[in-house]
């Protein structure tokens, strides 16, 4: 989850201060965590409204919100990326396709949840996850093979 | 499809790198110390604070006139 932030906000420490909050918040609802049906999907939907709250927190403050300027050197810091060609086209396409796409590809590929659990963690449907990491992984094959 | 393996072979080859050190202390630390301040103003003593600082521009206000008891008359 450490991991997720830090690429979704493109800090480290701003992912420090909010995996504290989402932590806080799980405690201070655990009396729910039994009610609910999957606590990983649970515990990444609060995640990642605390880091929609905070980037609008951000932009509010600072009148500028950067994450997916910072996006590629935060994939590095949170991943290790295979020095090859491909790897490396991989990396720079990933950091170049629509957030919602980027984002149902990193919880799919690198947090390992199924179609299913990102769907409640977005309140979307799984046709339109599907289709964000359809769009997403075709969008990088272009942009990989120097089409658009 | 089968290119669409390929990206995802492509970025499964991406390791995660290991978290800071001391991350998960200081998680706990800092929940730990929000569920203490969180104590010490719950819901309830923040209404009371709240209708406190209403009422406080106006403290000649006869609010007793009221209550139950001031009706005896």
């Amino acid at each position: 989850m450490y991991r997720y932030l830090t690429v979704k906000l493109g800090s480290p420490d701003d992912a420090e201060d909010v995996l504290q909050e989402v932590f806080f918040r799980l405690v201070k609802y655990s009396y729910r965590l039994r009610l609910v049906h999957d606590v990983r999907a649970f515990a990444f939907r609060i995640a990642r409204n605390e880091a929609s709250r905070f980037l609008q927190r951000k932009i509010h403050g600072e009148q500028a919100a950067q994450p997916a300027a910072g996006f590629a050197e935060s994939l590095r810091r949170t991943y290790s990326v295979p020095d090859g060609l491909s790897e490396q086209a991989a990396a720079a396409a990933l950091a170049r396709i629509p957030d919602e796409q980027r984002e149902v590809i990193i919880l799919r590929i690198f947090e390992g949840l199924s179609f299913t659990e990102i769907a409640a963690v977005g309140g979307q449907s799984i046709n339109t996850v599907a289709s964000r990491y359809r769009y997403g992984i075709e969008k990088m094959r272009a942009l990989m093979e120097g089409r658009k | 499809m089968k290119h669409e393996r390929d990206v995802e072979e492509l970025l499964q080859r991406f390791s995660p790198r290991p978290s800071p050190p001391g991350l998960k202390e200081r998680t706990i630390q800092a929940a730990e110390q929000k569920i203490r301040e969180r104590r010490l103003l719950t819901p309830g003593w923040r209404w009371i604070f709240a209708t406190g600082l209403v009422f406080l521009p106006f403290p000649h206000w006869p609010i007793g006139e009221f209550l139950p008891s001031s009706r005896i008359d």
